[in-house]
């Protein structure tokens, strides 16, 4: 009995031994199959499944960057990007189409056949609408979450935030906000931003977990744009040009402001104007820019080259007599006529008169070629470089092939023509002393990180007429504004104001002959600003106008509201008021606010150009600093001012002998901040 | 070893986790600068010179005349 159970304990032991080493063996092997397999993955395979497994978890996808924004000259934004939505379909995840396009259609208002035609197929992809309005969108989320293969997109929207402010001159963009006209287009090149392809690493479920596309992407954007243009100047045109055009019962007109020293632009209006919000909306042909694409005959304003060509010839001088033969004037088999009698005028009197004949006259005796010549020198009949798209060459055919009557048409602003901005920036050759200049619309474009880079070409040397003949011309032009001149009512009391009437008729192609009936009736001049300061050009055109055709009676008119604002904003004294000014004796009487009556309204002048009594400091404790920087004008170099209220120190002390040049120092009554 | 596992297990874990609150801060920060950029551009409408003008003429202001501006030094 106790061998048999020796036996089997021997058995079963043996047997528990095998089964163990059966299930160690498993195990081992399993184990090793395992190693094996995970040396043959990770290894072996390393590169192969690394690449599967990236090419399931990361993808990449083409980034717009963001379209640089067109600021005006004061900062203020005129083209900006705001995130808009658009609709897009997978059609070939999308089921029942016909449902989705009947419930779409009056959500997208759409036709139900063109949704259809867009969800037919299997693409993988197609755009049902975009730039959604915000109340489509919210339509649209139900639709979006319930049917798959439905999906929005977020897409960068081109707003300009002024509205019609210079609609023309930005021009606009397409869907995909690539430049398509006006400086949208010309400066495409710096607006356009970057694109780059941004490596994103998803999970199972394709949520985003990793991207490489960095907030920090300002350098990646479209540059900045900075324009000469200054917002409220352009307000003030394209309002006055408006009143005008409506006024004269004109049908159309173009307004521009003009720095005479460099060319910038502050302000190029137009009427009827353009909302490039609503590009859509409105008629093509008011997208252009007729200011700088439109050639037309400038008339009469043309005189003051004929004027400038006499004087550079050194034939004329400012006081020639010119008989202006009383009214008509024979040149071959054609009859010039002025709209007055006129006989002996003096060359400046040609130009106040705005005589054809004496124009005529001029060029007679001074020839051809020599004319040809100064009208070059201002740029007539070249492009004027402005920094806009389409721009055509003005009209000038070689002087080789002017007939007698054709020398004289072009004296008075006929055969020749030119756009808006060449007329103007040759005014500005004559208004800054005879140097040309080339217009521009653009001051600096600024990238991401602060730098300029593209600034406009530095100003042109060359020479278009002498200092001593723009001088000249610009008394010459003084005379036109006067009470008998052809422009009364361009002048602004108490300013010097110059400029030049024109009257145009304009071509018919069909009766292929002048019209008497439609004209450009314009006025183009300028206000003497304070020394130191830039001329400022201004031009005011009315095309087609109705209550009557001459510019100093349309035009003009503009011009001098458009004028009155500019005095106003850029702050020119008046010499009205210099001349009603009476200083303050504050030896006598107490020291106040000097007080010119104008116009029935209180006028403080504080433009700092008065002179004490005696060059000794004043005492002015008690008294406003006000009243102190009026006084102390001329002698100021830096003022000091602590404090609020009145004064109740100074420096110099009382009874110093005055100086220009001087540091002056004021406390006033309350200590709270230093200015 | 096998802390050394659990330890690179929740490295990954954790590198995953701030990676999706990572994104969840920059579609956040994406968010407010597109909300930004409209309020800027509706700022930009509120101030634009004929918005303004309108505005002023409204409450009986009027442009200042020559001399009624002082430019302090």
């Amino acid at each position: 009995m106790k061998k048999r159970t020796k036996r089997e304990s021997t058995d079963e032991r043996r047997r528990l031994r095998q089964r163990i080493g059966l299930v160690a063996g498993v195990v081992v092997f399993s184990l090793v199959a395992v190693v094996a397999r995970a040396y043959f993955l990770q290894v072996v395979k390393h590169d192969y499944y690394l690449a599967r497994q990236q090419s399931q978890s990361n993808s990449s996808r083409l980034v717009h960057y963001e379209r640089g924004e067109i600021l005006a000259s004061d900062g203020g934004a005129l083209a900006v990007n705001i995130k808009g939505k658009s609709l897009y379909a997978e059609p070939r995840r999308v089921k029942d189409k016909k449902r989705i396009a009947k419930g779409l259609a009056p959500i997208l208002k759409m036709k139900v056949s063109s949704l259809e035609r867009r969800l037919r197929g299997e693409r993988g992809f197609a755009w049902l609408k975009r730039s959604l309005t915000p109340a489509q969108v919210e339509a649209l989320q139900p639709w979006c979450k319930q049917e798959p293969g439905l999906a929005f997109s977020k897409e960068d929207r081109r707003i300009y935030p002024n509205r019609d402010l210079a609609g023309q001159v930005l021009g606009f963009t397409n869907i995909d906000c690539q430049g398509q006209e006006g400086l949208e287009r010309y400066y495409e090149e710096y607006l356009r931003g970057c694109q780059l392809y941004v490596s994103m690493e998803h999970d199972a479920k394709r949520q985003v977990v990793e991207s490489s596309q960095s907030a920090e992407y300002d350098h990646l954007k479209g540059k900045t744009v900075y324009l000469t243009l200054d917002r409220r100047v352009q307000a003030w045109a394209e309002q006055e040009l408006e009143a005008a055009v409506t006024e004269s019962r004109g049908k159309g007109g173009v307004a521009l402001v003009m720095n005479a020293d460099d060319g910038a632009v502050l302000a190029m209006a137009q009427y009827p104007r353009f909302n490039p919000n609503s590009k859509r909306k409105n008629n093509p042909a008011l997208w252009r820019n007729r200011a700088v694409t439109d050639l037309l005959e400038p008339g009469s304003t043309f005189k003051v080259f004929t004027l400038v060509a006499a004087l550079e010839s050194g034939l004329f001088k400012i006081d020639d007599l010119i008989d202006c033969e009383e009214g008509k004037f024979k040149v071959g088999r054609r009859t010039i006529h002025d709209t007055h009698e006129y006989g002996l005028l003096r060359l400046d009197e040609v130009l106040k008169y705005s005589s054809n004949i004496g124009c005529s006259k001029i060029v007679d005796r001074i020839g051809a070629e020599r004319f040809y010549a100064v009208l070059k020198n201002f740029g007539f009949g070249s492009n004027s470089g402005i920094d806009y798209p389409h721009e055509p060459s003005g009209r000038l055919r070689s002087w080789q092939k002017w007939r007698e009557i054709d020398l004289c048409n072009i004296a008075f602003g006929q055969g020749v023509s030119a756009t808006s901005v060449q007329l103007v920036a040759a005014y500005a050759a004559l208004a800054n002393g005879g140097h040309r200049v080339t217009p521009h619309l653009v001051a600096k474009i600024v990238n991401g990180a602060g730098w300029t880079v593209y600034e406009p070409p530095a100003k042109k040397s060359s020479r278009a007429c002498s200092a001593k003949v723009a001088q000249q011309v610009d008394r010459a032009l003084a005379l036109v504004v006067e009470d008998d001149g052809t422009a009364p009512q361009a002048r602004i009391p108490g300013f010097r104001v110059v400029g030049k009437t024109g009257t145009a008729q304009k071509f018919d192609f069909a009766k292929k002959s002048y019209s008497h009936k439609d004209y450009w009736s314009s006025f183009i001049g300028y206000v003497d600003p304070p020394k130191g300061q830039s001329r400022k050009i201004v031009y005011v055109m009315i095309d087609e106008p109705r209550s009557s055709i001459y510019g100093g009676m349309v035009a003009a008119p503009a011009f001098q509201r458009i004028n009155r604002h500019l005095v106003s904003y850029l702050n020119y004294a008046s010499q009205a008021e210099f001349a009603t000014l009476t200083m303050p004796d504050y030896e006598e009487e107490e020291a106040g606010c000097s007080v010119a009556e104008n116009g029935g309204e209180r006028v403080e002048n504080l433009t700092g150009n008065a002179t004490p009594a005696a060059n000794v400091m004043p005492d002015f404790t008690g008294q406003t600093i006000r009243d102190a920087l009026v006084i102390i004008g001329s002698y100021r170099r830096s003022v000091k001012i602590s404090g609020q209220g009145r004064i109740v120190a100074q420096n110099p002390l009382p009874g110093t002998t005055l100086e220009p040049g001087l540091d002056f120092v004021f406390q006033l009554s309350s200590e709270s901040s230093e200015i | 070893m096998v802390g050394m596992i659990f330890y690179c297990s929740w490295i990954n874990n954790k590198i995953v986790t701030r990676g999706y609150r990572l994104n969840e801060l920059r579609q956040a920060e994406k968010q407010l600068i597109e909300e930004q950029d409209k309020l800027e551009a509706e700022l930009a409408t509120l101030k634009s010179p004929r918005n303004l003008a309108r505005l002023a003429r409204r409450l009986g202001l009027r442009e200042p005349r020559p001399g009624h501006k002082m430019v302090l030094p």
